[in-house]
């Protein structure tokens, strides 16, 4: 790193990776919306996108997925990071925010990937566990690895993107754009309903199941007795359930940690639609964490880890949804929590 | 009012999924009619003319089973059974996780306890099926159902003489080849050999209209590779392909041997095969014709050339010298059609005597003037004569007296008025 400091020193941001195909599995997670807002700070570049303002997924490609990773924050933009604190999870106080269209993005980093597209395509195949060995013609087992150089010189300038096979280079500029909105949707991390943490695998299952009911609605039900945690897709044919029921040992396996502060049964509905698009993370993913608010947010925050040829590395995905209304006494229902 | 319970372990479940596959081929909702010790699951289509059942029988099939009707109103009914009908859709993605389940591998399924909640003191009626997996995980769901009568499709044994029996594994192997967009089936028993003759009648391009066969997969099977086959000749009998190929592919997929039994054209047929416990029964509606002898269906005698006394009366000429007068050739369009029930003769031999039975047959048969027979389009082929004037003397009941025939000789072709196949006729027979 000191070395390259003299060559672009005045760049804000550089990143190389040899991992090209982890970025573009890890940015598939969220790949639902068109742009994606960027944030790049000294822990990592994180890129979130909304939908609606109902539901937000966030990736954040930490500085250990790069073998190199260098950010020279603008003094003038530190003011800029005031809006990360609604944020809540990470304490980004230098970043740099811009939008990027995630398609074009992705379409970049697969470039020279498309040998293993096919083996990850379908969304299936990827299991729980980091998808199965490299095939003969997996362009690291030919010994030719992907590099790919993110940088991104000064603001407003492109995201350069700089992919190097073998003597092939493949040099992409990226438009960025000026931050839209702002607004993410709020998760009272103080006010933590349920904390529930399973194998990211299971929950998979459970919601590929009730996918296939083609349900408008997912009612998530936590409670302090035996079917701890419940998932329910109530559809015109009549409803389904998946139910975590274990007891004792079971339930130790099956949820490892289960946390419901108010000790009494919560039921949030969420739209199925919404959720179905964390499913490539959940298939992906090594554990999940499923948390309630007290207004009924759900965060999920998946546990990914990624499989580098350095070691293993983690690395998070979050996604976070707005309930639906209760129907009948969205205000009366507050205090029940605290009473009981 | 009724109780009825019962689980099912995972072979047995992923048996019923593939039950409910093959169900959703013919229609989209299942009738399920719960008797003491079996359990029918079936189904007929929307046009009534394909009904396809499976039985499945308590300790064999079943791990558990439980069926109690209590209904106080309906005293002493003969049969105690209880029988609804729910869509396949919402049913069949219950038992969709098996599955996924083995790909997983967390949660695999232990049983699935299916219930029938119907009660009185339950507001909703509803089937409850439970998916229990390992690992503490439950997947219920919980289906409306419709309170119905079973509307069974009705199939005389006893008029059905025709019988075939084969490995359902050859037959799918062998009928995977017909065309994707194959509608109709033919099946008939022609020179020892069964026929399976796929073919569309659906108009490619209605401004082209005149190609309405595009496409027609004949598969015969040898009569010897049948465990059974007693089927009357020149019998061609028409279903479904659709229909016919998930029948085949369920039963292939038990490695059964699948029996099919019929009577008549526009009669039904059946199929039917039946393993561990599970009895599968399909009926199907028939079109098709009989080809052979003009004998009423019910009087004839399976696999055995049938001939026309009348047709022999007049002594063949075929086996004469030179002399023999030039017989009015008529539209010989079809002569392995009109032979192929002269298993023994030669093909030169056989070729000369179709050709002086057709004379004979049009000369002595009023019918033979009738308009021309559009039923029969299908199996209509070019005329090799090109003989236009006699097109409406011909009918497709191809009359065969084989026994009767005399040797023939290459001589009668010699004697026939020259038309311009003459030269090419004798370096056929030559």
């Amino acid at each position: 790193m000191q070395q390259e400091a003299d060559d672009d020193g005045d760049i804000l941001f550089s990143a190389i990776s040899n991992n090209v195909r982890a970025l573009w599995q890890l940015l598939r997670c969220i790949n639902f919306t068109k742009k994606a807002r960027v944030y790049i700070s000294n822990d990592g570049i994180s890129f979130s996108v909304e939908e609606t303002s109902v539901m937000d997924a966030s990736v954040l490609l930490t500085k250990e997925l790069f073998s190199t990773y260098r950010f020279n924050p603008p003094p003038q933009e530190e003011p800029e990071g005031g809006h990360d604190e609604a944020n809540g999870s990470r304490s980004m106080t230098d970043t740099l925010p811009f939008e990027i269209s995630l398609p074009a993005l992705l379409e970049t980093l697969q470039l020279f990937g498309i040998t293993e597209l096919s083996s990850t395509r379908s969304g299936r195949d990827f299991g729980s566990a980091p998808p199965a060995g490299p095939s003969a013609f997996d362009p690291r087992a030919i010994g030719m690895p992907c590099i790919c150089r993110l940088s991104y010189t000064h603001v407003g300038a492109p995201l350069q993107i700089i992919l190097t096979e073998g003597s092939v280079t493949t040099t992409c500029e990226l438009t960025t754009y000026e931050p839209t909105s702002e607004s993410s949707i709020p998760f009272d991390s103080a006010d933590v309903a349920l904390k529930v943490l399973v194998r990211s695998s299971v929950l998979y299952d459970a919601v590929n199941e009730l996918a296939g009911t083609s349900s408008e609605k997912l009612l998530i039900t936590a409670s302090p007795r035996a079917p701890r945690l419940s998932l329910t897709a109530p559809g015109a044919l009549g409803s389904a359930l998946v139910e975590f029921t274990g007891e004792g040992e079971s339930a130790e396996n099956l949820l490892e940690t289960f946390n419901l502060p108010y000790g009494v049964r919560i039921t949030n509905e969420y739209k199925f639609d919404l959720i179905r698009k964390a499913l490539r993370a959940m298939a992906m993913a090594n554990k999940v964490s499923v948390r309630f608010d007290g207004q009924g947010v759900l965060s999920l925050q998946f546990l990914v880890e990624v499989d580098n040829a350095a070691g293993g590395k983690v690395t998070f995905v979050q996604f976070r949804f707005v309930p639906y209304l209760r129907e009948n006494d969205s205000e009366e229902e507050r205090p029940d929590y605290g009473e009981d | 009012m009724a109780s009825l319970s019962f689980a099912l372990l995972p072979e047995a479940a992923s048996q019923f999924y593939d039950m409910l596959s093959c169900l959703a081929k013919f229609s989209d909702t299942v009738s399920i009619e719960a008797r003491e010790d079996r359990l029918l699951i079936c189904t007929l289509n929307s046009s009534r003319s394909g009904y396809a059942g499976f039985t499945l029988d308590y300790p064999q099939f079943f791990s558990e089973y439980s069926f109690n009707l209590a209904r106080p109103t309906t005293s002493s009914t003969s049969v105690n059974k209880y029988s609804f009908r729910i869509l396949n859709k919402a049913l069949i993605s219950a038992f969709r996780s098996r599955v996924a389940d083995q790909r997983t591998r967390n949660t695999t399924v232990d049983k699935w306890v299916v219930t029938v909640q119907d009660r009185l003191d339950e507001t909703e009626c509803r089937l409850v099926i439970q998916a229990i997996c390992n690992g503490g995980i439950t997947k219920t769901y919980r289906l409306t159902f419709e309170e119905a009568e079973v509307t069974f499709a009705l199939f005389e044994k006893n008029e059905a003489k025709n019988c075939w029996v084969i490995s359902s594994t050859m037959l799918k192997e062998n009928t995977d080849f017909f065309g994707p967009r194959a509608e109709q089936l033919d099946i008939c028993h022609e020179n020892g050999k069964i026929s399976f003759i796929s073919f569309t009648e659906k108009i490619v391009n209605a401004k082209k209209e005149v190609l309405k066969h595009p496409l027609q997969t004949t598969i015969a099977i040898n009569a010897p590779d049948f465990e059974e086959c007693e089927v009357l000749e020149q019998l061609h009998i028409t279903i479904s392909v659709k229909e016919f190929r998930s029948v085949v592919a369920h039963a292939a997929s038990l490695n059964v041997s699948l029996r099919a039994t019929y009577s008549r054209p526009s009669r039904p047929l059946q199929f039917s095969y039946g393993l561990n416990g599970v009895k599968s029964q399909f009926i199907l509606m028939t079109a098709g014709e009989y080809r052979g002898p003009q004998v009423q269906p019910t009087a004839q005698e399976p696999l055995s050339v049938l001939s026309r006394p009348t047709n022999i009366t007049v002594p063949i000429t075929a086996d004469n010298t030179m002399g023999a007068p030039p017989v009015p050739r008529m539209a010989q369009r079809k002569p392995n059609e009109s032979n192929r029930a002269l298993g023994r003769v030669s093909p030169v031999k056989a070729k000369a005597v179709s050709q002086q039975n057709e004379t004979l047959f049009v000369r002595d048969d009023d019918e033979a003037w009738d308009p021309p027979n559009f039923d029969t389009e299908e199996s209509v082929r070019w005329d090799a004569s090109g003989d236009f004037s006699q097109l409406q003397s011909f009918r497709d009941s191809g009359t065969v007296s084989g026994q009767s025939a005399g040797p023939a000789t290459e001589n009668v072709d010699t004697e026939v008025p020259a038309t311009q196949r003459v030269s090419q006729i004798r370096g056929l027979w030559g």
